[in-house]
């Protein structure tokens, strides 16, 4: 089923880009409202998961035009770690551990400091784990592009971690 | 080389990716650059920290809502949905009217004739607006001598008052 295959992708692509748990509730929603009005449009011969983060894409990058959440604050990183699935890697000390929560914290915030576009690839490539075949056909654009653009992202929020230990 | 140049090499070089010439740019810059070796550092810890990133669980009342999608979007297909969203936007209807009113005065062989009426409807709903200012005025002037008037009057009629005793 739709609802139980894709749920879980299309709210944390949401609340990744959008910062929002409630924003990406109701733009999950949305989402799935066009799937469903779009459902015989899609061509079988193509990737339906593409074909759907394709859409998802689409209507958060309009909703982003038309409302501008850059300018909207985050949820706050301590609730996101409460409410979420903890992914931390095996192996590493508390140390460690404290450290990358740390880093977590403040490249959550940094996301909203990236053009949407950018964001969105870094959102696909390192937190949703695709490779960037897969993106560059979810986002419709050349390899290159992609890759450039997600190497851009990565390396702003380096930068942005770089002020931060800075400051 | 510029640090600038060689750090758009640096996520490329961390993922392994890059030719041979450019491998040996980047090496040979990071082995002088203390900077660029941070932040090389830090694009690690970034790439570290980004795919360790928490995710949400769908809660049972968004799951509820979207099996409810298909019936929602049977039912709330307007045929005509463009439109009903074209005329719920206030400001939209009277900015097509200007539009269209402009274009056919720009249009219009009779330009001048319409501006020439456009000025006089102005001439008038100003001489109009005159009018009730100099009205108004004379209104308030009237109602400043009632008002003198019944104060005079009340200080006759109270019988506390100096006049009264009198």
């Amino acid at each position: 089923m739709l609802v139980d295959s894709y749920s879980q992708k299309i709210l944390n692509m949401a609340f990744q880009f959008t910062g929002s748990r409630t924003e990406a509730e109701d733009l999950t929603q949305e989402i799935f409202l066009k799937v469903y009005s779009s459902l015989d449009k899609f061509d079988p011969d193509k990737n339906f998961t593409s074909w759907l983060l394709t859409l998802a894409k689409n209507h958060l990058i309009d909703e982003y035009r038309r409302t501008k959440w850059e300018k909207r604050n985050r949820d706050d990183f301590e609730d996101v770690l409460q409410r979420g699935q903890a992914r931390t890697g095996p192996g590493a000390g508390p140390e460690a551990h404290a450290l990358q929560a740390e880093n977590r914290r403040i490249l959550w915030l940094g996301l909203n400091r990236l053009p949407a576009e950018v964001r969105l690839a870094v959102i696909l490539k390192e937190l949703q784990g695709k490779k960037y075949e897969e993106v560059a056909e979810i986002l419709g654009l050349p390899l290159g592009t992609v890759k450039s653009r997600i190497n851009r992202g990565k390396l702003m929020l380096a930068k942005i971690l770089r002020e931060n230990k800075d400051a | 080389m510029k640090c600038e140049r060689i750090e758009k090499l640096l996520p490329s070089h961390g993922e392994g990716t890059l030719g041979p010439r450019e491998k040996r740019l980047v090496e040979a810059h990071l082995a002088e650059c203390p900077e660029c070796v941070r932040l090389l550092a830090l694009l690690r810890d970034t790439e570290a920290a980004l795919t360790g990133f928490p995710e949400l669980r769908v809660s049972r009342g968004l799951v509820r809502k979207l099996y409810a999608v298909p019936a929602q979007e049977k039912t709330a297909a307007p045929k005509f949905g463009f439109f009903v969203q074209l005329i719920r936007q206030p400001l939209f209807v009277p900015a097509a009217a200007l539009v269209v009113a402009a274009a056919i005065f720009v249009t219009s062989p009779d330009r001048d004739a319409i501006l020439r009426t456009l000025n006089r409807q102005a001439h008038i709903g100003y001489s109009k607006v005159g009018r009730v200012y100099a009205q108004a005025g004379s209104l308030l002037d009237k109602l400043n001598s009632y008002k003198e008037d019944a104060l005079v009057s009340l200080k006759r009629i109270n019988p506390l008052s100096k006049n009264g005793d009198k």
